[in-house]
C-alpha cells in the first residue's frame, strides 16, 4: 500500500506517520520525507509505502491513498490520487476551536478506521490524554 | 521506536525502524567509531543527533560532538583516526566544500583507524543552496564512496566503509542523499552497543603526517596503489536480462528497479547497480545494446565506464530523479511504450519564518532605517529576510560579511556612498562569519554588522550553539561570548538590543548609521531573542493578544512590509484578520500598520 501524507510544519504530520508506521508493524516499511526550509507552515510531504517495494518514494498518480492534514494543500493531493481522507470545514472548526493539536490524533483514527487498524492497537499507541479526540474521529463523531 | 527482538546463534539482534541517518549512527557506533565530529546541515543533521542519543544510551565512552565548522570538525574526527580510534565526520554537501582542504591530504596521507566521512546530498535541492554531487568530491579527493540504495544499505554500508578505511588505512565516504537520510526503514540492528577499550598512540612518522612536496609523490603514488586494488575488488551487480544496461547507484537505482518491475520490462533492459561508484575498474559492456547510466546528479559512472546517460541528454542534468523523472528516462530510451507527463498545477506559499519570530521585527527594525542600503545576507532561518526585501544576497556560510567588505570597498573605490548592511546568525558568525569580521576590521571597512543571536543553530533543528554553558548532553564546557570577542577586536560601535524592543531597536540603529557615517568604520549590532520554535523559547515569549480593528483599510501593508503568516487577508471583508491557529500572540505586528489598526487586546 502507497500513501502519501500532506501537511504543514507544526501540523504534526510527522509524528502522525510514525502512528501509521507503528500500526503496521511487523510489515515491511519503507517511508521518506520531505521538509522544506520553513519551520512553522512549510509543506511536510511523507511517502509511505508498506510491503514489498524498494524505493521509498511515491510517483504521482501512484498513491492508493492521500490523508491530507491542510486543505490549502488539496491541489497537491489530486497530483497522487482521487482517494483523499480529509477534515470536513465542521471537523477542522472544531479541532481547532477546542485544541488544534489534535488535528494528527483525530486523523489518525480517522485512518485507523479506513484502514481496517485494530481499535485497541491503534489507541494503545497514543498518548492515553488523547483518547478522547481519537475516539471522536474512530466513531466520525463530528459531523 | 518499536522493537522486536530476533535471536541469532550468538548476539541478539532487534528489528528498529530507523531513519536513514539514525541508521548510519547506529552502524558506526557498532563498527566500534568512537569519535564523531559534525557542523549541522540539512539533511545530515540527525547523524550525530543519533550518535548522541546511542552515546547516552549506553553509556559509551566516545566523543560526539558538534563542532564550530567543517574544516575544524573534519579536522578533530581525522587526527583522532591518526591515534589508532575509529572516527567519522559527517556534513551535508556544502559543508563538504569547506571541509575539503583537509580531504584532499587525508587521502594522501592516509589514516590509521577508519575515517569515514559521510556526506549528504540534496538533489531538487529541497533546503541547499547547490545540488552538487558529493560523489564527485571523492572522486576529486582520490577516495572511495558507498552509495545506498535504501536505509538499510545505509547500514550495511556504514559498516562496509568502517572496514574498508580500516583495511587501506583510508578516507572511505558514505553519501547519503535527502531521500535516504529522511527515509525510514524496518532493519535488523544489535540490541547492544558495548564498550571498547580505546588506547590512542601516535606513532610519529613525519615522512607521512608532516610530508614535504617530494614525499607526497610517494604518498600520491601509493595512494594510486591502494585505489587500483580496491577498484579490481570492486563491480557491478546485475539484475534482469534485457538488451539495454541502466547503471545507476544510491536511491536511483531503488526507483529504477521498482519501475521496471511495475511495467514488466526484465526482459527489455539490464539493471546494474555500483556500491561502489568510485573507483571502478574496467567493466566490458559491450554486450549490451546500449549501456545508459542514470544517477544522482552528475556523471560519476557515467564518465568512468564512458557510458551514455547526461552527456547526451538522455537524463536530464539537473533536478531529482524522482520516480516521475525516472518514468520518463525510460519512455525517452523507448523501453517504456506510453508515459503521460503529470501537469503539476500546484504551487505553494514561499517559506515563511515563524510566526513570532525575532529575526523578523529585526528585518522589519532594519528596513526603516536603513532603507537605501545593501544587504548582505548568510546561511539560516534568517535566509527569508528576502521575503522582507532585507536580504539581498545569499551564498555560504559567513559570506554576509565579506559580501559587506566586498562591496563597501568597491563602492569606495568609485566614490560613492552607499550604505551596507550584512546579517549573519550566530552559528554561522562563529563558523565562517568571524575570520571575515577580523579581516574587515583590519581592513578599515565600513558598514553595519548586525548578528541575529537567537541562541540556536535554529534552522537545522536547534543544536547548541558555542555560546551554551552545556555540551549537546548537558555537561559544562565554557560558553563562548560573541559580544567579548567583537568588544577585543576594538569595534567602536556594539550594543545588544532584543529586537523585541521595537523603540529602543530602532534608536540603536539609527544610533550606529551616525557612528558609522562620522568613524567610517564598523558598527556590530547584536539582536537577541530566543528561537521562539523552541520549548524554552516559546515558553518564555510574552504573550500579548493583538486584534485588527474594523477600521483596517485592507491596504495590506502589515502583511507585504511584516509578513506575518499569521497576517491573513480576507477576500470576503476586504480587511486583515489574524489566523489564531498559527499566532503566537507577540504582538510585534503593531508596529506594522501605520494607521493603529493592529490593536493590543486589553
Ligand atoms: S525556527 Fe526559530 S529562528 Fe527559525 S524562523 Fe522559526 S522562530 Fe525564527
Ligand atoms: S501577534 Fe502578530 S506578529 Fe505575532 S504571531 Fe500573531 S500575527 Fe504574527
Amino acid at each position: 500500500m502507497k500513501i502519501v501524507l500532506l501537511g504543514r510544519g507544526g501540523e504534526g504530520v510527522l509524528y502522525l506517520s510514525r502512528l501509521i508506521i507503528k500500526s503496521f508493524d511487523g510489515q515491511n516499511i519503507l517511508s521518506s520525507e520531505i521538509h522544506g526550509m520553513a519551520k512553522k507552515g512549510g509543506l511536510v510531504e511523507v511517502h509511505l509505502k508498506i510491503g514489498d517495494y524498494k524505493s521509498p518514494t511515491i510517483g504521482y498518480k501512484k498513491a492508493d491513498l492521500v490523508v491530507l492534514l491542510n486543505n490549502s494543500l488539496k491541489k497537491l493531493a489530486y497530483l497522487y490520487s482521487q482517494n483523499i481522507i480529509f477534515l470536513s470545514e465542521k471537523e477542522q472548526e472544531y479541532i481547532l476551536k477546542s485544541n488544534p493539536k489534535m488535528l494528527n490524533i483525530y486523523m489518525f483514527a480517522k485512518l485507523a478506521k479506513v484502514l481496517n487498524i485494530d481499535y485497541q492497537k491503534a489507541i494503545s499507541l497514543i498518548n492515553k490524554n488523547d483518547a478522547e479526540f481519537f475516539n471522536k474521529g474512530f466513531n466520525n463523531d463530528i459531523q | 521506536m518499536l522493537a522486536k527482538f530476533v535471536f541469532f546463534a550468538k548476539s541478539i539482534f532487534m528489528i528498529e525502524i530507523l531513519s536513514g541517518n539514525e541508521a548510519i549512527a547506529q552502524a558506526l557506533l557498532e563498527s566500534n567509531v568512537r569519535f564523531a565530529s559534525a557542523y549541522p546541515g540539512t539533511p545530515s543533521s540527525e547523524i550525530l543527533r543519533y550518535g548522541l542519543y546511542l552515546k547516552s544510551k549506553y553509556n559509551l565512552n566516545a566523543y560526539i560532538e558538534w563542532s564550530i565548522n567543517e574544516k575544524v570538525a573534519l579536522e578533530e574526527a581525522l587526527s583522532a583516526s591518526f591515534t589508532g580510534i575509529d572516527s567519522a565526520f559527517f556534513c551535508k554537501q556544502v559543508g563538504l566544500n569547506v571541509a575539503l582542504d583537509p580531504l584532499m591530504s587525508a587521502s594522501l596521507v592516509g589514516t590509521q583507524g577508519a575515517f569515514v566521512v559521510v556526506a549528504a546530498d540534496d538533489p531538487g535541492p529541497y533546503s541547499s543552496q547547490t545540488e552538487q554531487d558529493s560523489r564527485m568530491l571523492a572522486l576529486f579527493a582520490k577516495i572511495p564512496v558507498f552509495d545506498p540504495s535504501d536505509i538499510k544499505e545505509a547500514y550495511d554500508f556504514s559498516k562496509k566503509a568502517v572496514e574498508l578505511s580500516r583495511t587501506y588505512k583510508l578516507p572511505v565516504m558514505l553519501r547519503t542523499t535527502t531521500r535516504i537520510s529522511h527515509g525510514r526503514q524496518n532493519i535488523v540492528v544489535q540490541d547492544n552497543i558495548e564498550n571498547i577499550t580505546l588506547n590512542a598512540e601516535f606513532k610519529k612518522d613525519p615522512a607521512r603526517f608532516a610530508a614535504t612536496p617530494k614525499l607526497r609523490f610517494i604518498l600520491h603514488k601509493k595512494l594510486n596503489e591502494k585505489l587500483f586494488s580496491i577498484a579490481s575488488k570492486n563491480s557491478l551487480k546485475f539484475d534482469f536480462f534485457g538488451n539495454i544496461l541502466l547503471v545507476s547507484s544510491g536511491l536511483v537505482y531503488s526507483n529504477l528497479y521498482e519501475l521496471i518491475q511495475e511495467h514488466k520490462l526484465q526482459d527489455k533492459v539490464t539493471l546494474a547497480k555500483a556500491d561502489m561508484p568510485y573507483p571502478l575498474p574496467n567493466i566490458d559492456l559491450s554486450r549490451f545494446e546500449k549501456a545508459i547510466a542514470i544517477e544522482e546528479t552528475y556523471p560519476l559512472i557515467e564518465l568512468q565506464l564512458n557510458t551514455q546517460g547526461r552527456r547526451n541528454n538522455i537524463v536530464p542534468k539537473e533536478g531529482e530523479l524522482s520516480m516521475d523523472v525516472c518514468e520518463q528516462i525510460l519512455y525517452n530510451i523507448g523501453v517504456l511504450d506510453s508515459f503521460v507527463p503529470v501537469n503539476i498545477d500546484f504551487k505553494d506559499k514561499p517559506p515563511s519564518l515563524c510566526p513570532g519570530c525575532a529575526h523578523r521585527s529585526a528585518f522589519f527594525e532594519i528596513k526603516q532605517v536603513y532603507s537605501d542600503a545593501i544587504f548582505a545576507g548568510d546561511i539560516g532561518c534568517y535566509t527569508l529576510g528576502v521575503n522582507l526585501g532585507v536580504t539581498d544576497t545569499v551564498f555560504c556560510m559567513g559570506a554576509s560579511v565579506s559580501f559587506a567588505f566586498g562591496f563597501n570597498k568597491a563602492f569606495k573605490l568609485s566614490n560613492k556612498n552607499h550604505h551596507v548592511v550584512a546579517i549573519i546568525g550566530d552559528s554561522t558568525f562563529f563558523h565562517t562569519g568571524l575570520s571575515a569580521l577580523i579581516d574587515a576590521i583590519h581592513n578599515n571597512a565600513k558598514f553595519l554588522l548586525v548578528i541575529l543571536d537567537n541562541s540556536t543553530v535554529a534552522m537545522t533543528g536547534n543544536q547548541k550553539t558555542l555560546s551554551s554553558p552545556v555540551n549537546s548532553l548537558g555537561e559544562a564546557v565554557k560558553p563562548i561570548s560573541i559580544e567579548k570577542i567583537v568588544r577585543n577586536l576594538d569595534i567602536g560601535f556594539l550594543e545588544i538590543v532584543d529586537p523585541y524592543d521595537f523603540k529602543k531597536s530602532i534608536e540603536v540603529l539609527k544610533q550606529s548609521k551616525d557612528y558609522i557615517e562620522k568613524n567610517s568604520s564598523i558598527a556590530v549590532i547584536i539582536f537577541r531573542h530566543l528561537c521562539v520554535n523552541t520549548d524554552e523559547g516559546l515558553k518564555n515569549n510574552p504573550i500579548i493578544k493583538v486584534f485588527v480593528d474594523n477600521d483596517c483599510k485592507g491596504c495590506k501593508l502589515c502583511i507585504d512590509e511584516f509578513e506575518c503568516q499569521s497576517l491573513i487577508f480576507n477576500e470576503d471583508t476586504k480587511q486583515v484578520e489574524i489566523d489564531r491557529k498559527t499566532c503566537i500572540d507577540c504582538a510585534q505586528c503593531i508596529y506594522s500598520c501605520p494607521f493603529g489598526s493592529i490593536k493590543v487586546l486589553k
